[in-house]
């Protein structure tokens, strides 16, 4: 767990100790200030901090002291090192680091000699940078960059970064999480680095989104990341919001990192992006993009066909839609490329070839759009008889779909059973009553 | 009667508590009510969350895996359960308890029995001795404290079919949500003679099977649940050739779609093995190297050449298998040069320098050769004092290598790390 406390006058130690048995027994602890006269009560809390350590004596906490940089701090510190000892002497004799670990971490340059010294008394330190400059050999091995307006930001955003980092790599898991935080400012608890950015009190799943896309675009403008590092994040982060059917962010990643990859690893991209654009309806752009992936697989030829049948072009969306048909596909893939590919053979007037196909697919399973489309078919081919039979089998699984009850009525207007097409004419009118067909097809037969 | 596990690990990612689900799935199957508890460095728990648990669950039995690593951690927590109700009776088991002295009870006063034979059915013993009301009586197998006096029990042994282990997994003990890969065995024990391992100690040098057909059966569950990495956690996976052939052939005609990772010696593994190997999964093959000394090799009880380890590295990388070695530096008679040689040695071939290829400082663990005799190994341990439940661990420098030496080697491992010395498997 992570905890970010803004040391001011403001901070209420009270409250920050009392959530002390609810945190984390393994966290990590930052306080940020400014006024170094705010060591006073670090002091006041590391001694709160020992006694609880003292009490539950499983927990270990490591605290990350961010200020700027004085020459005092080597006073400072030494009396921190007092508080320290019987931590480092426990693991010392456990062999393993100590429950309590102080880590300083400088916003402004420090000194070689305070560095020196910090080194050579367990405190690991670290230092803020205003820019992503090479760092000069015995520097800290911790360096934050400051990217944020406020350094809090900064340190928070740069650990969120690291943990993503770390997870990446996991295929299996669910890698898009952040380690649990608490913000404290004054009076205020925040659940995150976001919400503490944005005075959020609760964050939800679309916020993460938002909070995550922003980052890699800002560890981008400050070179936080490597290309290959934040190509391997978007690509990731693109494909789980994919998976999750959140189609606009996910194309944002996708095209993000196509500006990391090498050129082989675009098909892949190209791809996704394909897909996204289809269902985005922009779909020349899905047909370039499917085109350039060079991935043959019936999604491939479901996305084309679909956006070539967006566009009209029903020629092309049959040669596709049929090659994406020609793959061995569990039913509930197969249903969508049937139902498009029978639409394009209607718009092709290829009547019996619709039919033929939803039969097939009649055979496993009854769905309501198929129904619908033979039964025009067959309106189409003037089998009112067969139009009307399935029109009323649409009917049958949806009960609420105007449209198949409008066309009932033509199919029956058409076998002359005027009553009856009445009635379900109504129905349609019912449902829905912007069908101005129906409308004029009720008239008709009332002049009859 | 109610009976908590706890696996506690500070400082690594959270992994399947196997040894303790072995125990768990045994005790459940003659009738305890079983309830794991993993903490790894992700943590997870507040106090208060423990305090919860404990009081929710109100166990009357709490065991706890131990190591060197973790003993301050199970420590306190032992000793925050007791707070909250006295009579919770702890066990502590694992490889830092086997060999344990007895005395180092008496630092422990939050422990009422130390487990020194097999977890399975010393916890059985000790459990079913809590539910009849008699704490301390009959049970086997265990070091105990009463009337301020140490008990020494008769050892128990476990069943040489480990088939008759109900499995973990089956069992449904274990929770997948939070970790990489499943973690299996198809074996136990270890019949070599390396003096710095607790493993052929503890198994009195005798390894011991589960068969074929469990195992298959176990990997089919697993990448049901979702998990298609596996770790095979044998120490020598290769052992018996005929049965890995069967196992990976059963692998492949099942079709199961795995990713496997498995720990063996160099002289257990050959061309057509490895050939079959890379066709059913195994990614990864770790390699005991420990040393790219010959003298050293002897020295230590491998029965490995070098050439033979050469050998294994070059086949397993030319099929296409990522290769680690375990490597150590400090090791009994070991000189400075020597030790410079293993790094050189694993960058040579190739090999990343990072999780388990990181090397480490030989630990002295309680129940090893080195550890008995250490003196013969010429091991010379810092003169400080040292709980007793703690053994001498890498606070030694040795006859060839003194302490400046030794932090040397390290830095220069460490400098040589991809990943700033951070070893998966201790």
């Amino acid at each position: 767990m992570e905890i970010y406390i803004k040391l001011d006058d403001e901070f209420q130690k009270e409250k920050f100790f009392s959530k002390l048995p609810e945190i984390d027994i393994f966290s990590n602890i930052y306080f940020f200030f400014n006024n170094l006269k705010h060591f006073e009560l670090i002091f006041d809390i590391l001694e709160k901090i020992i006694n609880f350590l003292n009490t539950y004596t499983f927990s270990y906490l490591r605290l990350h002291l961010v200020h700027p940089y004085k020459e005092e701090l080597k006073y400072i510190y030494s009396k921190i090192y007092e508080f320290l000892i019987s931590f480092n002497l426990e693991g010392y004799k456990h062999q393993v680091v100590p429950r309590l670990v102080v880590f300083p971490i400088f916003s402004s340059e420090p000194s070689k000699d305070i560095l020196e010294f910090l080194e050579s008394h367990f405190f690991p330190p670290g230092v803020i940078l205003n820019e992503n400059k090479k760092i000069q050999k015995g520097f800290p091995e911790r360096v934050f960059i400051n990217f944020c307006d406020d350094i809090l930001l900064s340190v928070g955003y740069q650990n969120i970064l690291l943990n993503l980092l770390d997870n990446v790599q996991f295929p299996e898991k669910n890698w898009k999480t952040c380690s649990p935080m608490i913000v404290f400012e004054g009076k205020e608890i925040f659940p995150c680095i976001y919400a503490f950015e944005n005075k959020l009190n609760q964050i939800d799943k679309d916020l993460c989104n938002k909070c995550f896309y922003r980052l890699l675009k800002k560890a981008f403008q400050f070179k936080l990341l490597n290309f290959q590092e934040l190509a391997s994040l978007h690509f990731r982060l693109g494909l789980e919001l994919f998976e999750e059917k959140n189609i606009e962010i996910a194309e944002k990643h996708f095209l993000e990192a196509l500006k990391f990859v090498s050129s082989k690893e675009k098909k892949n991209l190209y791809y996704y992006l394909g897909i996204c654009k289809a269902q985005m309806s922009e779909y020349n752009s899905a047909i370039e993009y499917l085109k350039n992936s060079k991935i043959f697989n019936h999604n491939t030829y479901f996305y084309l066909g679909f956006s070539f049948f967006q566009k009209k072009d029903y020629l092309k969306a049959k040669e596709n839609l049929e090659k994406a048909l020609e793959f061995k596909l569990p039913l509930e893939e197969k249903i969508p490329i049937v139902l498009y590919l029978g639409h394009t053979y209607k718009e092709l007037e290829m009547y019996e070839s619709a039919i033929d196909l939803c039969k097939e697919i009649a055979e496993e399973v009854f769905i309501e759009q198929a129904f619908n489309l033979m039964g025009t078919c067959y309106f189409k081919l003037k089998a009112y008889d067969k139009a009307v039979e399935y029109f009323k089998k649409a009917i049958l699984l949806d009960p609420f779909c105007a449209i198949d009850y409008a066309n009932l009525c033509l199919s029956l207007k058409a076998l002359n059973k005027k009553e009856e097409a009445r009635y379900y004419g109504k129905k349609a009118l019912e449902l829905d009553p912007k069908l101005e067909f129906v409308r004029k097809a009720l008239k008709e037969m009332e002049n009859d | 009667m109610r009976i908590l596990l706890f696996e506690i690990n500070p400082f690594s990612p959270p992994s399947l508590p196997i040894s303790l689900g072995y125990i768990g799935a045994y005790l459940m199957k003659h009738g305890f009510k079983v309830k794991i508890v993993n903490i790894s460095e992700k943590g997870g728990y507040s106090v208060r969350d423990l305090e919860k648990l404990i009081k929710e669950f109100s166990p009357q039995l709490v065991g706890f895996s131990t190591y060197q690593r973790n003993i301050l951690y199970v420590l306190g927590i032992a000793k925050f359960i007791k707070e909250i109700n006295k009579d919770i009776k702890i066990i502590l088991g694992g490889p830092q308890v086997t060999f344990m002295p007895s005395a180092a009870l008496k630092e422990m006063p939050m422990v009422d029995y130390l487990c020194r034979s097999e977890g399975e059915v010393t916890l059985l013993s000790v459990a079913k001795a809590i539910a009849g009301g008699t704490p301390f009586n009959g049970i086997k197998g265990v070091t105990y404290r009463i009337n301020e006096k140490i008990k020494e029990t008769e050892r128990i042994e476990g069943y040489e079919d480990l088939d008759k282990y109900p499995s973990p997994h089956f069992a449904g003990i274990f929770d997948y949500s939070e970790v990489e890969e499943a973690i299996l065995l198809t074996s136990r024990g270890c019949p070599f003679n390396c003096v710095f391992c607790y493993t052929p100690n503890a198994s009195k040098h005798k390894i011991r099977f589960h068969s074929i057909e469990r195992v298959l059966e176990e990997i089919k569950w697993v990448v049901k649940k979702g998990k298609n990495r596996i770790w095979f956690a044998d120490p020598n996976f290769s052992y018996k050739k005929e049965r890995v052939y069967q196992l990976l052939e059963g692998i492949l005609r099942k079709r199961l779609k795995v990713k496997i990772w498995i720990e063996t010696r160099a002289d257990l593994i050959d061309e057509n093995l490895l050939k079959l190997m890379k066709r059913a999964g195994v990614h990864t093959i770790a390699y005991g190297l420990e040393s790219a000394s010959e003298r050293v090799l002897k020295i230590i009880r491998k029965r490995l050449s070098l050439e033979q380890l050469r050998k294994a590295i070059t086949l397993t990388q030319k099929y296409g298998i990522e290769v680690e070695v375990f490597s150590q530096y400090a090791l009994p008679g070991e000189t400075f040069k020597e030790a410079l040689k293993t790094l050189e040695f694993v960058k040579s071939h190739g090999i990343k320098i990072q999780g388990n290829s990181n090397a480490q400082q030989m630990q002295l663990y309680f129940g090893a050769e080195v550890t008995k005799d250490y003196k013969k190994f010429g091991i010379k341990p810092f003169p400080e004092k040292r709980p007793l439940y703690i053994s001498i661990g890498d606070r030694y420098e040795t006859e060839t290598m003194t302490q400046e030496e030794i932090a040397i080697i390290k830095k220069l491992w460490r400098e040589s790390s991809l990943d700033k010395g951070r070893r998966i498997v201790s």
